[in-house]
């Protein structure tokens, strides 16, 4: 007799139900660890809640430590959450070196390492989650390009301030945004390199590339926190309406400034997503499943033109907007 | 030779001991000053990095450095990490607990310590840096090696250097002889003169052989004009 495909989907959805709790009993106790570099960054702020809410779902039990940026609570949090008898541990270490000896002492512990961003120096670890630096510069670049064709700027320059390019991802970011100049035909100003993140290094840098170059279009932050600084010394320098800023990765007042065309757009990385990643990475693996080695996220450029249609997409996995 | 190759290997052993030592002891300064701020700064890879490098550079057999800052985190008096060789002479880490590495260490041929201190005299921790005998056993191979490669060509040049000079002033000479006294005429005495060179033994006795041979050649004229005269005699006597 031929079943109805009522009674078909009951009895699917009764397995996935009872797969799906076999699943949350069998994590019912596990416990994960996030060491984090400083929560105070809201970056790593929303990442947290990406890997809180993933750990939710699966029914772990997750401690937070953040070390505030300094290497010794650093070492002591690696130190206390595998003392804890955690099974699994993601990191979003300090400094890439750091990282090496937070996967040494994992290891001697025997505890599985998903790192989430910065990287290591080496050692051993089940996944590295990063950013895809240098498509997202590539991609803010070409917004950038375009706009200023647009308004017959192409033979203007275009400055630079960067973070340290000693880092990898800093690297990686000014070799796509100079890619997509390249291509574009628009010539570089000059690069600062960010030492102390202050406002008042970012107002200096700004200031000084205007007053070097008349013929400046455009100043590209690597960075989002302190677009205030170089938005003043445009202001203050009296050419707020010749040089455009655009920026790396997002505040929540970019939702405003970009459709108002304050900011031409900003390359946003997705921290959110980056931490439900990690999660689901970690659990993989403890369920004995292989997983990639390196995933690399896409950064999404952030213009006029497509913050309404990715707005969705912005609020949960950039700003971690979830309600 | 054999004099020459234990004194050489006598000055290379000592020579070789002192730059280990001096090696050693370099290293152990240059790691000492650069880890004091490293210790500090619980920049626990960048240290162990440096001691790869010193490592790499230096041909050591080992480094291991006790850290008490990262002790009191790890709650163990030091933190105890570094680097070793493995038998194929691959850099690995050292790990305290594991009883080859130990061993392996306390066999140092030469080892040498020493405090890390910071600007106020407090202990940091403390750096060993143990030097192989493996360069210096190589350093001797190389010598004994090197002597018998020596001996050994020295010995083929010695033969040959004989042997061409038997040619020359021995063989070659004999020959020439042999070939002189073949070539005779219908008495069986030879036509033409040894040459005369070679060693002076050779020399003396082609001469005398040409005496002889010219003593034989004015006998056997004589004798054939007298010959000749008696049967002259005989056939005009009636």
């Amino acid at each position: 007799m031929p079943r109805s495909p009522l009674f078909s989907s009951i009895c699917l959805a009764m397995l996935l139900l009872a797969l799906s709790q076999a699943v949350q009993a069998q994590n019912q106790g596990a416990r994960l660890a996030y060491l984090v570099s400083d929560t105070r960054i809201p970056f790593w702020t929303i990442m947290a809640r990406g890997i809180e809410h993933k750990v939710q779902g699966l029914n772990y039990q997750l401690d937070v430590y953040s070390a505030h940026n300094e290497p010794r609570r650093e070492l002591e949090n690696t130190v206390k959450a595998l003392n804890s008898g955690i099974d699994g541990l993601i990191v979003s270490p300090t400094t890439s070196s750091a990282c090496a000896t937070i996967l040494k002492l994992a290891a001697q512990a025997g505890v599985p390492v998903v790192i989430a961003d910065i990287g290591t120096d080496g050692g051993d670890y089940v996944s590295y989650i990063s950013s895809d630096n240098r498509d997202g510069a590539y991609q803010i670049g070409k917004v950038l390009a375009h706009h200023l064709q647009k308004r017959g700027w192409q033979d203007g320059r275009v400055g630079i301030i960067a973070i340290p390019q000693k880092r990898l991802n800093g690297q990686a970011r000014t070799a796509g945004f100079m890619q997509a100049m390249r291509e574009a035909g628009i010539n570089g100003a000059t690069i600062r390199q960010q030492v102390d993140f202050s406002y008042a290094e970012t107002y200096r840098y700004s200031r000084e590339l205007i007053d070097l170059f008349a013929d400046l279009r455009a100043i590209w932050l690597q960075g989002s926190d302190r677009y205030q600084a170089a938005l003043d010394a445009i202001r203050d320098s009296g050419r707020d309406k010749e040089i455009l800023l655009i920026t790396f990765d997002a505040e929540p007042v970019f939702l405003d400034l970009i459709p108002q065309g304050t900011l031409v757009g900003s390359a946003m990385q997705q921290p959110y997503l980056m931490g439900l990643h990690a999660v689901e990475l970690l659990h993989d693996h403890l369920g004995g499943k292989p997983v990639e080695k390196h995933l690399q996220l896409p950064i999404l450029a952030i213009s006029a033109d497509n913050i309404e249609h990715k707005l969705p997409m912005i609020k949960r996995n950039v700003l971690g907007i979830t309600d | 030779m054999g004099l020459q190759a234990a004194f050489s290997y006598s000055m290379t052993r000592q020579q070789q001991i002192e730059e280990l030592q001096e090696q050693t002891h370099k290293t152990l300064q240059t790691i000492r000053q650069n880890t004091i701020g490293l210790i500090s700064a619980y920049a626990v890879n960048e240290y162990e990095q440096l001691i790869h490098n010193e490592m790499e550079l230096h041909n050591h057999f080992a480094i291991v450095i006790r850290d008490y800052n990262m002790g009191k985190i790890t709650g163990s008096d030091a933190y105890v990490s570094g680097k070793i060789r493995d038998e194929s002479g691959a850099i690995i880490d050292f790990e305290p607990d594991n009883a080859h590495h130990a061993r392996l260490f306390e066999d140092c041929f030469h080892i040498e310590s020493d405090d890390v201190l910071d600007n106020e005299n407090v202990h940091l921790g403390s750096i060993s840096v143990c030097a192989s005998g493996r360069s210096l056993e190589a350093a001797l191979n190389d010598i004994i090696v090197h002597t018998l490669i020596n001996a050994g060509v020295i010995a083929v040049l010695m033969i040959l250097t004989l042997f061409a000079f038997i040619r020359h002033f021995v063989l070659r000479p004999l020959s020439e002889i042999v070939n002189v006294i073949t070539e005779s005429d219908e008495d069986g005495i030879p036509v033409g003169n040894i040459p005369l060179h070679g060693s002076r033994e050779i020399f003396a006795l082609s001469g005398s052989m040409n005496n002889m041979i010219a003593a034989i050649k004015r006998s056997r004229i004589i004798l054939k004009r007298q010959k000749g005269a008696l049967h002259t005699r005989r056939i005009t006597t009636p």
